[in-house]
C-alpha cells in the first residue's frame, strides 16, 4: 500500500456569473475537462464525490450524490456529497483520496460546484446568515463581518494594516488579470482598494471575494496506474483537515485571540508531517490560500508558518508572495479575482496548483515549481483543509 | 409601614427635537425633545431596562406590567419580565393595560393586597411607546419611556397613606383594536368632562376617606402633558401647595403614557422634603389618586437617582424620516429569520436570562450551553451562573451588509466582567465612538420576529455610567 495517490485529471469552468448555465452545465464542463486531461471517460470512473456547501439555499441542486450523477449520467456507481463550509471542495478530495488509498477504487472523480448567482449576492451568503441558522447567536454576522472583527483586532495588536490588506488585493488582481478563468480580470491600485466603500469596517469591497458560479473537477488514481499508462500526474503528498470550533458559537470562544486560526495551524501540521515539510517558506514553491478577504491572506501566511505572528504584513510588503518572490501565493488570482463558488474553490485551488506544478501557467508560471500547497478555510475559521501537492523534480529540470 | 422603596426610570437614548417634528409639517418651531424607542426597543425591553436597576432583585415577589402598547395582543409580558429578571417561578405576575392609568391602577392593587413581610417587595413597571398619526398635533407630544416603582416595607422613601379612584366614560384619547394611532376627542371637551372631572372626583374621594383637606397636600403630581392641564387641575382641586420646577421629563421625553405618572412622581420626589405629602394622580378612563408621605429615606433616593443622567445620555435623530421609520410608520423590507417558539423556550435560561455553565472540573465558563466541556471534555457537570451584564469591547466591526433597519450594524465581541465572552450586536452607539477597550453594558433588546414572535436577546450598549466611550 505504499502506492501514492495522484491526480491525473484536471478541470475547471471559468468562475463568473454563469447566468446562461445551470448547476448541471457547470458540473458537466468541469468533469469533461477532467476526463479529457486524464484520457479516461465516465466508463472508467468507479466512484465519485461531490462538494457543494449549500443546497436549497440559493439553488436546488447539490444536496446529494444525485446532483452529480444526474448531469453526468454516472449511474449506478456510488456518489457521495460532502459539505464542510468553505473547506467543502478540499474535503471532497480528501474523502476520495482515502477511498483510493484504502484500495477500494482505482479511478475516482471529485467535482466541486456551487451555483450562487441565480440570486443576487444578498440572496445567497448574506441571506444564509441573516435569515437562516441559529435564531439569535451570531445574528448580524456576515462573512466579511467575521473577518472584520479579526482585522480590527490585528490592527489593534500589530498596527494599522489597511495598506497591507490593499497590497494583497493588488497582487491577486494582477495575477487574476493573467488568468482567463478568473472572474475579475481587471487590476486594482492600492488607492482604489483603500478608498473602496466599506463592507465590514475595516474590510472594503475591494478586500472581498466576489460572488460567483463555478465548478472544478479532479480525477484521482494510484501512482502505479498513472505511471503504467504514461500519464502526467501530480502527487498528493499531504492532506490535513481540522475542525476547531462550532459555527454559531465561534466568536464566543474566550481563548481565541482573533489573530489567526487554530484550524489552519492543525491542518497544516498534519499535511506538513505527511509531506515532510519542515520549513514551508523554503520547501513550498507555490500556494493557493483562502483569501476570501485580504486580511485572511495575511493571517494565513502566519498560520501556515510562512512567517511568524504579525509578520504577514512584512511578507506582502517585501513581495515574498508575489511572482519572483520566495513563495508566490494565489497565482490564479485567488478568491479575490476568481470568486468563491464555495464547494468549487477547494477543488479549483488543487487544479490551479497542479497546473503550476505541470508548468502550464504561461505568464503566471512560477519557474521550476515542484511543491505546492492549497488551503481552504471554512465557516468562521472553524474548519480548515490543507493539501501538499508535488511532482518529481527531475521531470521539469 | 408600606410604601415606595425605589422608582427606576428608563429613558431611551434616541431623541428627536420637537422642532424637527414640527418643521416636517410646516409647523412653527417649538422647544423640547422627545424620547424615541430604538428599532430594537418595545414596551417590554424598556420595562426590563427599568426594573434591571433594582437594588435587591432577589427580594421581588412579583411584578405587574402596565402598558397601552403591549408588544403582544395575547401572550403575557409580566411573565416574561419576571423570567428575564430571575424572579421565582411562583412570582405574582399581572398584566395591566388599555388605559393610561394602568400603572397607577397596578400600584393601587399592590398596596391594597401586597405582602411586604420580611422585606419582600413587589414591582410595578409602566412602559409605553404610543404613536400619533404623522402630522397630527399629538405626534409632537408623545415620547417613549418606562418607569418601575418598587413597593415594600423596608427602606420606604414615600409611605403609602391611601388610594382612591374614579371611573369615567367621557372620552379623551383612545385607540381602536388593530389600529396604530391614538385618536383624541375635542380638546376642550376632554379637558373639562374627562380630565378635570375625573381628577376632581378621585382627589375628593381620597381626601374624604383620609379625612384630609387639599390644603394639607404639599405636591400634586398631575400627568398632564401641558402646563395648562396642570394649572387647570390645580384650580379644579383647589391645590395651593408646592409647585414643581419645570419638568425635564415633559420637556425632554414627552407624554410617555402609562409611564408618565411614575416619572413625574420621581421628579417630584427629587424636590420633596421628608414629611411632605405627595398626591399622585393617574389618569385615563377615570383617575387614580394615591397619597404618599415622604420619609427621611428620600435623601438616599435623591443621591442615587439616575433620571437626569439618563436624560443627558442621548443619541439625536436628525431626520424626520428616520423618526417615522423608528416609529414603524414606513414600509420596510422585513427579515423573517428562522426561529421557532420551541427552540426559543428550550434556550430560555441562556438567551433570556443570560446564564452560562461553569465546568465543575476545570472552571471553564461556557456560553452557549453545551453538554461536554469545551476545555476538559467533562460531560454534564456544570453549575449555572448568571453572566454579568457589563464588560469590555474586545473587538468589533461596522458591517454594512447586514440587512436590517440600521446601517451599519456594529457587531461586538465583549469580554464580560467576571468571565465569559459574548458576541452580539451593538445598539444605541455612534460608530465613530466605538473603540476596542471601551466599556459596554448589556441590554435586553428585540432581535427580530422570526417564527411569528418577538425574539429577544442581549445587545451591547456603550456604558456611560462607568466611563463609556473614551
Amino acid at each position: 500500500m505504499n502506492d501514492r495517490i495522484v491526480i491525473v485529471g484536471f478541470g475547471a469552468t471559468r468562475f463568473t456569473e454563469h447566468f446562461d448555465k445551470s448547476y448541471g452545465d457547470l458540473v458537466v464542463e468541469a468533469a469533461y475537462q477532467a476526463y479529457e486531461t486524464s484520457g479516461w471517460g465516465p466508463e472508467d470512473i468507479q466512484a465519485a464525490w461531490l462538494g457543494t456547501c449549500y443546497a436549497y439555499d440559493y439553488g436546488t441542486e447539490g444536496n446529494a450524490g444525485t446532483s452529480l450523477a444526474e448531469p453526468l449520467g454516472l449511474y449506478p456507481i456510488p456518489v457521495t456529497r460532502v459539505a464542510n463550509y468553505c473547506a467543502t471542495g478540499l474535503d471532497a478530495i480528501r474523502n476520495a483520496y482515502f477511498a483510493v488509498k484504502a484500495g477500494e477504487y482505482d479511478r475516482v472523480l471529485v467535482v466541486g460546484a456551487e451555483k450562487m448567482r441565480d440570486v443576487p449576492p444578498r440572496g445567497s451568503l448574506v441571506a444564509t446568515h441573516a435569515e437562516r441558522g441559529h435564531p439569535i447567536y451570531s445574528k448580524g454576522r456576515t462573512a466579511p463581518g467575521m473577518f472584520g472583527l479579526m482585522a480590527r483586532r490585528y490592527f489593534e495588536v500589530y498596527g494599522d494594516s489597511k495598506e497591507e490588506m490593499a497590497l494583497v488585493s493588488v497582487k491577486n488582481h494582477e495575477f487574476g488579470s493573467l488568468n482567463p478563468r478568473a472572474h475579475h480580470r481587471g487590476r486594482v491600485t492600492v488607492e482604489q482598494v483603500m478608498k473602496a466603500p466599506m463592507a465590514a469596517d475595516p474590510i472594503g469591497v475591494l478586500d472581498c471575494t466576489p460572488t460567483s458560479d463555478g465548478a472544478a473537477a479532479v480525477i484521482l488514481t494510484r501512482e502505479s496506474i498513472a505511471k503504467a499508462e504514461g500519464k502526467e500526474y501530480v502527487v498528493i503528498a499531504g492532506l490535513g483537515l481540522s475542525v476547531t470550533s462550532g459555527y454559531f458559537s465561534a466568536q464566543f470562544n474566550q481563548d481565541w485571540d482573533f489573530l489567526g486560526f487554530q484550524s489552519t495551524r492543525e491542518a497544516a501540521a498534519q499535511a506538513y508531517r505527511q509531506a515532510g515539510i519542515t520549513n514551508p517558506l523554503e520547501q513550498i514553491d507555490v500556494a493557493e490560500v483562502h483569501d476570501c478577504f485580504t486580511i485572511t491572506e495575511l493571517l494565513n501566511y502566519e498560520d501556515l508558518g510562512f512567517c511568524g505572528p504579525g509578520e504577514g504584513r512584512r511578507l506582502i510588503r517585501e513581495g515574498v508572495t508575489a511572482l519572483g518572490g520566495a513563495l508566490p501565493v494565489n497565482t490564479s488570482g485567488g478568491l479575490q479575482s476568481c470568486g468563491h463558488p464555495i464547494g468549487a474553490s477547494g477543488v479549483r485551488m488543487v487544479v490551479d496548483v497542479a497546473e503550476q506544478l505541470l508548468g502550464r501557467c504561461g505568464q503566471r508560471q512560477v519557474p521550476g515549481a515542484h511543491v505546492g500547497l492549497t488551503h481552504s478555510l471554512g465557516g468562521p475559521g472553524s474548519v480548515c483543509g490543507v493539501s501538499i501537492l508535488s511532482v518529481p523534480r527531475k521531470q521539469y529540470f | 409601614m408600606k410604601g415606595i422603596v425605589e422608582i427606576l426610570p428608563y429613558i431611551p437614548r434616541s431623541r428627536i427635537r420637537v422642532e424637527t417634528l414640527a418643521k416636517a409639517w410646516g409647523q412653527p418651531a417649538k422647544p423640547g425633545e422627545r424620547a424615541v424607542a430604538n428599532y430594537d426597543e418595545d414596551s417590554l425591553t424598556m420595562a426590563v431596562a427599568a426594573l434591571s436597576q433594582a437594588r435587591d432583585p432577589e427580594l421581588l415577589t412579583g411584578v405587574h406590567f402596565a402598558t397601552t402598547t403591549s408588544p403582544v395582543g395575547e401572550g403575557g409580558c409580566a411573565s416574561m419580565l419576571a423570567f428575564v429578571l430571575n424572579l421565582p417561578d411562583d412570582a405574582a405576575t399581572a398584566d395591566f393595560g388599555t388605559t393610561l392609568r394602568s400603572g397607577t391602577t397596578a400600584l393601587r392593587t399592590v398596596f391594597a393586597g401586597g405582602n411586604f413581610d420580611y422585606g419582600r417587595t413587589m414591582a410595578v413597571v409602566a412602559s409605553d411607546t404610543r404613536r400619533g398619526q404623522p402630522g397630527n398635533e399629538i405626534e409632537l407630544q408623545f415620547g417613549d419611556a418606562a418607569c418601575a416603582v418598587i413597593a415594600g416595607s423596608e427602606g420606604v422613601i414615600a409611605k403609602w397613606l391611601g388610594s382612591a379612584s374614579h371611573n369615567s366614560v367621557a372620552p379623551d384619547a383612545w385607540r381602536p383594536a388593530g389600529q396604530q394611532f391614538v385618536q383624541q376627542a375635542d380638546a376642550k371637551f376632554a379637558l373639562k368632562e374627562s380630565f378635570l372631572d375625573s381628577i376632581g372626583h378621585a382627589v375628593n374621594k381620597l381626601l374624604k376617606d383620609l379625612e384630609l383637606s387639599i390644603g394639607q397636600i404639599d405636591w400634586l403630581v398631575i400627568p398632564g402633558a401641558t402646563a395648562r392641564q396642570q394649572q387647570a387641575a390645580y384650580a379644579k382641586t383647589g391645590f395651593s401647595g408646592k409647585v414643581p420646577a419645570t419638568s425635564r421629563v415633559l420637556h425632554e421625553v414627552g407624554n410617555c403614557g402609562a409611564a408618565l405618572p411614575f416619572l413625574l412622581l420621581h421628579e417630584t420626589l427629587l424636590q420633596a422634603e421628608p414629611g411632605d405629602k405627595v398626591l399622585l394622580i393617574g389618569y385615563g378612563a377615570g383617575a387614580d389618586a394615591i397619597l404618599f408621605e415622604v420619609t427621611e429615606e428620600v435623601g438616599y433616593f435623591k443621591e442615587n437617582s439616575t433620571l437626569f443622567r439618563q436624560l443627558d445620555r442621548k443619541c439625536m435623530i436628525g431626520e424626520y424620516a428616520r423618526f417615522l421609520d423608528m416609529k414603524g410608520n414606513l414600509e420596510r423590507e422585513t427579515l423573517v429569520p428562522y426561529s421557532t417558539p420551541v427552540y426559543a423556550w428550550r434556550e430560555r435560561e441562556t438567551n433570556l436570562r443570560l446564564k452560562a455553565q461553569v465546568c465543575r472540573q476545570c472552571g471553564t465558563i461556557q456560553f452557549p450551553e453545551r453538554r461536554i466541556c469545551t476545555h476538559c471534555r467533562t460531560r454534564d457537570d456544570f453549575v449555572w451562573r448568571s453572566l454579568q451584564k457589563s464588560g469590555v469591547l474586545f473587538t468589533f466591526t461596522h458591517d454594512y451588509l447586514v440587512p436590517g433597519l440600521t446601517v451599519p450594524t456594529t457587531m461586538a465581541v465583549v469580554d464580560l466582567d467576571g468571565g465569559g465572552r459574548l458576541f452580539t450586536q451593538m445598539t444605541d452607539s455612534d460608530p465613530k465612538e466605538v473603540r476596542i477597550g471601551m466599556r459596554v453594558s448589556l441590554e435586553y433588546r428585540k432581535f427580530h420576529e422570526g417564527g411569528g414572535f418577538a425574539n429577544y436577546f442581549w445587545k451591547a450598549v456603550p456604558s456611560v455610567d462607568r466611563g463609556g466611550a473614551q
